[in-house]
């Protein structure tokens, strides 16, 4: 088994600062706005990082889910001859059995051509789908278009409010008929975002396109994953699912305003709308316990000792989908402005921090790939070699020993890619879907030898 | 031989007609089928150019109908939500662009948006439509839709903008709403995945239909066949003017429109053959059945001619010899009766003869009786020889008899047995005189009796033996030979004898002559 995927283990550290956040609806997604130090220096202008975090209720009775609208592209191209294709059929059926009757299921496969094998219908006729896809044979080329714009003519079938839409398209190679560019299937990903679709990419082996399948993902909102083996698709789709089933928010925008003294920069990691007193962003779905974060980094102007000053105002809202309604929750943050040095240490918020160095490690990661993408290897490794350094050094200055691992990765990333000068397809689709969990926040998958429980880490930190 | 051949180069000359026909017509229907290919293919062209103008339309009507003081808010809104728009703008002139603000910070799809249409928002290009190709190239129902288009923009200008950004089309649509600018960019890709659904999805076989982008790229495509990346198209008309330098195209397995060339040329190939075979079957038919009359014609001729030469013999002897004893010349008693007995049998032949020309016509007619009793066959035989006995002497030859101890009994017509053995040792007599032997022998076979007359003759020589049964068939058939006969005595013999359930069979003899045998049913003695 060797998915790579990275655990971030947040949520124990976010539930240890939770300074100057404010919680109105316990039932709905909590709203959360922290600062990555609540406390200042006075007297001159600086940047900080306001860290808005959402918190979806925890996951539910299988009762009160909301229906699921699921759709799953297959690629039978040629390519997927073989046990690919029989684990992909597998994995496929074993989702549908996960479904209820109130649950739609549709399957599209595509190669050159695009065959709608089920047409989307309520997943309790299961026999007769059973059937359907037992019958799929591969052959073909990739028309990888065509076959995510007729899954969504399926999904779009039952597009109300009350589906949770989901689209698993599943490939192992390149695009190769119609628009075939990360950036043309980017934009697809975007457009079904803004309906309400969100599209999970399974990439198989090491020959399909992860800038393609990623930006798809991000663009949509879905979830990402690189697998090596189709062994492991029954279970990457079981997992996937696992969120499908547990989605309690969907379509949800933030939106953060801040005074006049406060300017925002710019968001990481995440796409949205920076204004010149605002700042929006928005999310297609939210799954049960989990926590999604953006982080903005902004500009405070120079404030007086002693002055408390609120620094954002965010509004979350979202579509309900356990109560199948509009919903909406707040939080805001404040500093306050001190001469102190001892103050400013202690303010220090590590969750978001660490928020904050992930982010900066996925960055460099991508950079990274660009300079070896231009086979200026040396420089990517260099890029990593910095982050890694910086990292380091803020890790052994907080303790933080999942951050250590991290830094010692990239550490041997760099020196892997200075060593062959060339970067290894896995390295890079690792990076790429391991990049997207960090965007993304993206559920991590756990090992497969330690089981699905993902155990908490908590860490008091004091600074 | 010139007959077939004649008949050859004939049927030959009718198929090389018919196969050029043929290839005229393969032509001509390859034309048609060509040209309803191509209407075909603009009518797709029409529908994709008209999805395009609905969707275009839809959007510039919505634009227009944003309350004034909201389109800032509304286009933002549609930008989140509108999957069809990619981004937005209000625009008041060169440089004065009010959304997206180029001094706040921009997305990165704003930056893009705004590098990719700097030269249009900087009043370096002009927002006139620029559309593809002349009305000419219209069709009627894009010349009515445009006209309709336009009819609405009357009132307020607005418009669409084709732009070409890195080999890609991006479309921007604008409405003029008092200064301001106002307008979306079409998000191309959401257009794409709307047009894949109105692809066709029931393409035959061997297929395959697809919109190439001015770069010649398919961007859709879709039907059983996967064309390669270097196929050419079969076809290919222009999308119109909605898509400039867009192309629907069409591609087959075997780069033809149509029915496939090699199912034609077996279709027609074998049409030419069977029509050659036909014509020179019949002709051949009809050939052979006009010979097959002028050799009945020749040989009834021949039979008239060889009866009344057979009539004339022994009338002419009879004559002979009764003019001699009525004229009383003939003294010898002795003489006188070996004239009359000679007379006797010359008559005998005579009634033999006309017996079987009577039979003759009876038995082509149908119209033959026969007289069923029940007679021991040793007694037809030996009667029968008995009063050929003085004329086989005469004939110089040795006469062997072998008969059964018991009663041969048979049910048949005596008269026709005994005609039918009279016959055979008549044609011994005349045929194989040479020989000196005639063998006559009645003989049981299981519950058949069977007659052989064998002689030590020439034989007959095996090309013949097949036809000796026909009717005026003779071996030598000459006015000249040396033999008389009428040709009708075998066929004869043989009909009858297989009208009362028998046989007539011919075997060469172990010695080398003619041996002939009679089989009839034999009766049960209880």
């Amino acid at each position: 088994m060797k998915v790579l995927s990275k655990r971030i283990a947040l949520v124990g550290l976010c539930l240890a600062g939770t300074l100057g956040a404010s919680a109105e609806e316990t039932s709905g997604v909590i709203c959360r706005v922290e600062m990555d130090n609540s406390v200042v220096y006075a007297g001159s202008s600086q940047r900080a990082v306001v860290k808005v975090t959402l918190d979806a209720p925890k996951a539910l009775r299988k009762e009160t889910r909301p229906p699921v609208n699921l759709t799953i592209v297959l690629d039978r191209s040629g390519s997927m001859s073989g046990s690919k294709i029989e684990k992909a059929c597998d994995a496929a059926i074993a989702a549908l059995r996960r479904l209820g009757p109130e649950d739609m299921f549709s399957l599209v496969t595509y190669d050159h051509e695009v065959k709608t094998v089920v047409p989307s219908q309520s997943a309790a006729n299961s026999e007769w789908i059973e059937g359907q896809i037992r019958s799929i044979r591969s052959g073909g080329n990739t028309a990888l278009f065509a076959g995510v714009s007729q899954g969504a003519s399926e999904a779009r079938k039952h597009l109300d409010g009350r589906y949770v839409n989901r689209i698993l398209l599943l490939s192992d190679g390149l695009a190769n008929v119609g628009p075939s560019s990360p950036a043309e299937l980017g934009r697809l990903g975007t457009a079904l975002s803004k309906e309400g679709i969100s599209v999970t990419t399974i990439g198989v082996g090491t020959d399909y396109n992860e800038d393609l399948m990623a930006l798809i993902a991000q663009n949509s909102d879905g979830n990402t994953y690189f697998v090596e083996s189709s062994v492991d698709l029954p279970r990457i789709f079981n997992e996937e699912l696992g969120d499908v089933l547990s989605v309690v928010a969907s379509k949800v925008t933030i939106e953060v305003k801040f005074p006049k003294d406060v300017r925002p920069l710019r968001i990481i990691g995440r796409d949205g709308r920076v204004g010149e007193d605002h700042v929006e962003l928005s999310l297609n779905q939210l799954y049960g316990g989990q926590e999604k974060y953006a982080l903005i980094e902004v500009e405070l102007s120079a404030g007086a000792e002693g002055e408390e000053r609120k620094v954002a105002d965010a509004r979350c809202s979202y579509q309900d989908m356990i109560e199948n309604r509009q919903a909406s929750s707040e939080g805001n943050a404040t500093v306050r402005f001190t001469g102190s040095k001892e103050e400013v240490a202690v303010g220090w918020n590590i969750a978001v921090n660490n928020s904050v160095y992930l982010n900066g490690k996925a960055e460099a990661q991508d950079q990274a790939i660009y300079y070896a993408d231009n086979a200026d290897y040396d420089k990517a490794a260099e890029v990593l070699f910095i982050n890694a350094e910086r990292l380091k050094k803020y890790a052994e200055l907080n303790d933080q020993m999942q951050l250590m691992d991290e830094a010692e990765e990239l550490e041997q990333q760099a020196t892997q890619i200075q060593r062959e000068q060339q970067m290894a397809p896995s390295t890079r689709k690792g990076m790429r879907s391991s990049n997207h969990e960090v965007y993304n926040q993206q559920r991590a998958l756990p090992p497969a030898d330690e089981g699905l429980a993902i155990p908490p880490m908590n860490e008091e930190v004091e600074d | 031989m010139l007959y077939g051949a004649l008949l050859l180069v004939s049927a030959g000359i009718i198929a090389g007609v018919a196969a050029r026909l043929l290839a005229h017509e393969r032509t001509r229907l390859e034309s048609a089928a060509l040209q309803a290919e191509e209407g075909r293919l603009r009518n797709r062209a029409e529908e994709l150019s008209l999805a395009v103008g609905v969707v275009q339309n839809e959007i510039l009507r919505e634009l227009r109908a944003i309350p004034y003081e909201e389109i800032d808010e509304t286009l933002r809104n549609w930008e989140r939500t509108n999957p069809l728009v990619r981004n937005v703008f209000v625009w008041r002139g060169p440089g004065d662009l009010l959304l997206p603000d180029p001094l706040l910070p921009l997305t990165r799809e704003e930056e893009g948006f705004l590098t990719r249409y700097k030269t249009l928002f900087g009043g370096m290009h002009g927002w006139e439509e620029r559309l593809d190709g002349g009305q000419a190239d219209r069709s009627v129902s894009q010349q009515l839709f445009h006209n309709v288009s336009k009819g609405n923009v009357l009132a307020e200008s607005s418009g669409w903008v084709p732009w070409y950004w890195e080999n890609t089309l991006c479309m921007l649509g604008w409405v003029q709403r008092g200064e301001r600018r106002c307008g979306v960019e079409l998000e191309m890709a959401a257009l794409l995945s709307e047009l894949q659904r109105a692809m066709p999805l029931d393409l035959p076989e061997g297929r395959a239909l697809a919109v190439l982008d001015a770069g010649g790229h398919r961007i859709l495509q879709s039907g059983p066949l996967d064309p390669g990346d270097d196929a050419r198209a079969v076809l290919s008309v222009p999308v119109g003017f909605m898509l400039p330098h867009w192309e629907v195209a069409l591609y087959t397995a075997d780069g033809r429109v149509g029915a496939s060339a090699h199912q034609y040329a077996v279709a027609s190939t074998l049409l030419v053959v069977v029509l050659f075979v036909c014509l020179f079957c019949a002709g051949g038919m009809l050939l052979l059945e006009a010979q097959r009359n002028r050799r009945d014609a020749l040989q009834k001729t021949t039979f008239v001619s060889n009866v009344s030469h057979e009539l004339k013999t022994p009338l002419t002897t009879i004559r002979m010899y009764t003019d001699l004893l009525r004229q009383g010349r003939v003294e010898d008693e002795e003489k006188k009766v070996r004239y009359l007995s000679t007379i006797a049998s010359e008559s005998e032949r005579l009634t033999r003869l006309v017996n079987n020309v009577l039979d003759f016509g009876r038995l082509e007619q149908n119209r033959k009786k026969y007289q069923i009793g029940r007679f021991d066959l040793r007694d037809v035989v030996a009667e029968t020889v008995q009063s050929q006995r003085l004329r086989i002497g005469e004939a110089g030859m040795a006469l062997t008899e072998h008969f059964p101890s018991e009663p041969a009994l048979v049910e048949s017509d005596r008269d026709a047995v005994q005609q039918a053995l009279l016959n055979l040792i008549d044609n011994a007599i005349k045929y194989a005189a040479s020989g000196n032997q005639l063998l006559v022998e009645l003989s049981r076979s299981g519950r058949e009796f069977q007659i052989r007359v064998c002689d030590a003759g020439a034989g007959i020589p095996s090309a013949h033996r097949r036809k000796i049964f026909e009717r005026f068939y003779r071996v030598d058939d000459s006015i000249t030979a040396r033999s008389q006969g009428s040709g009708l005595g075998l066929g004869l013999s043989r009909r009858m004898l297989t009208d009362l359930g028998g046989s007539l069979t011919y075997s060469p003899a172990p010695s080398g002559g003619a041996c002939f045998t009679i089989t009839l049913p034999g009766v049960e003695v209880v």
